[in-house]
């Protein structure tokens, strides 16, 4: 998969690779997988683009969604996802909670918003 | 706001203020009355319709509390409808999961039903004797749709239509915009606890300041109103309804307004909204957060300005439960539409897992017997009435 994003974006190119899913289920391990040091530096990375990225997402309709816009909603999606971890928490995953193992994940991908007709 | 003491519950005196035992939590034996006489003659919530969109959608529940396994299928007609799960040659389940088919073949021998649950095709069919395919359609089970909601009913003859039995909700739930909403987040867990003891955690907003302590700590708790005092009790025959008050001068965290400014309400944000949605709201206090909405036994909608989620809780024994949660916001029209209704996905999620973190040890606690009694306070009154409903409807006819 390409991990190209639009010129604007150049600052948060290099978080692509590794931070950019379509599923709930991929980023909440991705996030579970990660440090409070490396979520940490994702959210602050990401936040100060956080405004620009949602004027740009919204310049589209979902069923049109370039590929290079894919990739920049995945990494907001991401935002979302470990927002809870730095704002709410400070720590990875919810203390003192459910055993994420077995609270099951079944939430539709992102793609499916983009392809249903 | 902050209510009054005790002003609630007295004026339901069929209800008591006593101790309530917990035997029902805890008795298998209980439990099997519940299936007999409390499942198997309820109408239950299997599916929304957006789960099975399209004519040959369909979605496979295994329902132990019901012994039956169940296909609801979306027809090559538009009709909704409900078989069980078992094929009329010699019994084998014909489908499983879910998907779009143009019918169900069976794996055994290849017996193949339509999506109008009609024996379409029998292999071999010469060998048989006196076989009368018309009478050889799938098993069906009563089915009909309430605002976008799919119930079953296990009954030949249910006591009333599905529109009867919800008729408390017509002027709130009723009202209330569902064609507005998409399915956006799901999550379920397979959780050591009585169905009636995990409705009760979502049923009362007491423990919102220490459970939720930490998630969501100036959303709802607020000085004036530490314990999140509901402001009411709608209780009917069998439903039940309160309000989760939100604190109003919240403020935001940063991606929350991120979330807001493209649109999204947040969870906490409810009573932030100048006009409030249709059917949410009744009591229209200044800090309305959500409504909670029990729909009897088994099944909530909690609603609230842009969004609103249900449960499920199918029991699988007397101290095990089958649990689901969908959430639904507005209908997204661009991709920002989706990052924004993350954030209410996430912190749902998240805080819903802080409330299962005490279903497993308040059960052991119980099963401990440890305690042969528990107590409900004026503001957990939903959870007295459970148990009173529970009893009066096994007892009904
Ligand atoms: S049991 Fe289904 S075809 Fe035989
Ligand atoms: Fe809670």
């Amino acid at each position: 998969m390409e991990y190209t994003l639009p010129d604007q974006f150049n600052e948060i190119q290099p978080l692509a690779e590794e931070w950019a899913f379509a599923d709930e289920a991929a980023r909440n391990h991705k996030r579970r997988a990660s440090s409070m040091a490396e979520i940490q530096g994702f959210y602050d990375a990401m936040r100060p683009q956080m405004d620009s990225a949602m004027t740009y997402l919204n310049g589209f309709k979902l069923a049109d969604t370039p590929e290079e816009a894919k990739t920049v909603l995945y990494l907001a999606l991401m935002f979302m996802e470990v927002s809870t971890a730095v704002e709410m928490y400070q720590e990875v995953d919810v203390p003192e909670s459910f055993p994420a193992e077995r609270y099951n994940i079944l939430s539709p991908s992102a793609d499916h918003f983009m392809t249903a007709g | 706001m902050n209510a009054p003491q005790q002003a609630y519950t007295l004026k339901h005196p069929e209800l008591g203020t006593g101790p309530i035992s917990t035997e029902p939590n805890i008795s298998p034996e209980y439990f099997e009355r519940e299936r007999e006489q409390l499942f198997k003659k309820c109408w239950l919530n299997v599916a929304h319709l957006q789960e099975v969109p399209k004519p040959g959608d369909y979605v496979v529940w295994d329902l132990a509390v019901l012994n039956a396994s169940v296909i609801i299928v979306h027809g090559q007609d538009g009709q909704i409808r409900a078989f069980h799960n078992a094929c009329t040659h010699r019994g084998n389940k014909v489908a499983e999961g879910r998907g779009n088919s143009k019918g169900f073949a069976c794996g055994f021998h290849g017996w193949t039903f339509n999506t109008e649950g009609n024996l379409a095709f029998v292999p071999d069919e010469g060998q048989f004797f006196d076989l009368d395919k018309q009478c050889l359609g799938l098993k069906a089970i009563n089915c009909d749709v309430w605002h976008g909601a799919i119930f079953i009913n296990m009954m030949d003859q249910p006591r009333e239509t599905l529109a009867e039995w919800m008729s408390d909700y017509d002027d709130t739930l009723g009202q209330f915009p569902f064609q507005e909403m998409e399915l956006m987040g799901c999550w379920s867990a397979d959780v050591g606890v009585s169905w009636k003891v995990f409705v009760d955690a979502f049923q009362e907003s007491y423990h919102v300041g220490f459970v939720h302590a930490r998630s969501v700590p100036d959303g709802f708790v607020t000085q004036d109103n530490p314990y999140c005092h509901v402001p009411g009790f709608r209780l009917f025959d069998y439903h039940r309804a309160t309000t989760c008050p939100a604190n109003p001068k919240h403020s935001l965290w940063p991606s929350e307004a991120v979330a807001m400014k493209q649109g999204a309400m947040s969870l906490t944000a409810g009573g932030l909204t100048e006009e409030g949605y249709p059917g949410t709201n009744p009591q229209k206090i200044e800090d309305f957060g959500f409504d909670i909405n029990v729909i009897f036994p088994n099944f909530f909608q909690d609603v609230s300005n842009g969004w609103f989620f249900s449960y499920n809780f199918w029991p699988t024994a007397h101290n095990r439960t089958l649990w689901q949660v969908k959430l639904f916001t507005l209908k997204p029209k661009t991709p920002a539409d989706l990052v924004s209704a993350e954030l209410t996905k996430v912190v749902l999620r998240d805080a819903i897992r802080e409330d299962l973190n005490t279903m497993e040890s308040t059960q052991q606690g119980l099963d401990s017997r440890a305690v042969d009694t528990v107590l409900f306070s004026d503001q957990e009154l939903a959870c007295r009435h459970q148990y009173a409903v529970v009893e009066n409807f096994m007892n009904r006819d």
